[in-house]
């Protein structure tokens, strides 16, 4: 069997020379879109300005538990944003059990309902792409008749003030 | 040896203070090694830059363990590796693309003369499993130990297929072993 302190001592000038390729610098375009992340992320707590806070009501008539979780941790991951942000995500019983769960590694409190309905607070400029994305994701976890919901959700965004 | 200079362990504490600047020099840094590596994983620019920049937000969510972490490199890379991983399973993967003129780097030792596409093409014609021990090692830096932990495989095995990876890239590569 290959010892791995083979490797290490092993004189393989291959090997020295693939680790001497330096790697490209990033495109300052690249660096740019990452630093404007990195700037929101380490400043979250800005206050949304009323005029520019959207919600998006998203009607799911049927989802299976663990894909309604891990949408949920998606779309908190994503925007960047606690779960207790969504500040109407309802679940049916079973769900709040994992919800719970979940909530319990994120935040004290968390809204319980009925049905499943998910409500997001957005402010990024980059809802669109954002969702778009998202949509991927959910169309892998659902079925045909739950994704055609989730675009009707999508087109009835509205600003709420 | 590949070379293992603690080359982030002056940030840890900015980083986990939450300074961007700190941030900023830890992309200058790393930034360039983990684009590569996952534009080798993941075989698209395209998808290397989303990969990056999800690296980063990831590190800035959890900058405060980032202080205790015994290898920045090593946990960035490992941050990259799930990313990666997350975005195979929700995206169709594109085919290999060779590096741009502009990313290909100049030659730095006469030992031995690369043709970086032909790298690459080689590169991206390893089977997964390979490609992915080869990058983790060269574009990473990490330890067999610390392969084998991040992939969760016998760190033999992470052995055995970076030295098949290394044969076949040779052979590619048309270079004589050593």
């Amino acid at each position: 069997m290959l010892d791995p302190s083979d490797i290490f001592d092993e004189c393989c000038e291959l090997e020295k020379e693939l680790a001497r390729q330096p790697a490209a610098e990033l495109s300052q375009e690249l660096q740019a879109k990452i630093m404007r992340s990195v700037h929101e992320s380490l400043n979250p707590e800005r206050p949304v300005p009323s005029s520019s806070r959207t919600w998006v009501r998203l009607s799911m008539a049927s989802i299976p538990v663990a894909a309604a979780v891990t949408l949920i941790i998606a779309f908190s991951d994503n925007l960047q944003i606690a779960p207790t942000q969504l500040s109407h995500v309802v679940a049916e019983p079973t769900l709040n059990e994992e919800l719970t769960s979940l909530n319990s590694q994120r935040s004290p409190t968390l809204p319980t309902a009925q049905h499943y309905r998910l409500t997001l607070i957005k402010s990024s400029a980059d809802w669109e792409s954002l969702l778009n994305r998202e949509a991927d994701l959910f169309e892998d976890l659902c079925d045909d008749s739950s994704t055609t919901k989730w675009r009707q959700g999508t087109s009835s965004l509205h600003d709420d003030d | 040896m590949l070379d293992r200079r603690p080359e982030t362990d002056d940030l840890q504490p900015a980083l986990a203070a939450g300074e961007e600047l700190a941030f900023k020099e830890l992309l200058d840094r790393l930034g360039p090694r983990l684009h590569r590596a996952a534009t080798r994983l993941l075989g698209s620019r395209d998808d290397a830059d989303d990969a990056v920049q999800e690296v980063f937000i990831s590190l800035v969510r959890s900058r405060k363990c980032l202080l205790t972490v015994k290898s920045l490199p090593a946990y960035s890379f490992a941050v990259l590796h799930r990313t990666i991983g997350k975005m195979l399973k929700n995206r169709q993967r594109q085919p290999g693309l060779l590096c741009s003129p502009h990313d290909r780097a100049e030659p730095t030792s006469d030992s031995i003369d690369i043709d970086e596409e032909a790298l690459e093409r080689a590169i991206q014609s390893l089977p997964n499993e390979q490609r992915e021990v080869i990058v983790l090692r060269i574009d990473g830096k990490l330890t067999f130990a610390e392969i084998s932990t991040l992939l969760g495989i016998n760190s033999n095995t992470v052995a055995s297929r970076y030295r098949y990876a290394l044969d076949k890239l040779r052979d590619a590569l048309g270079t004589r072993s050593c």
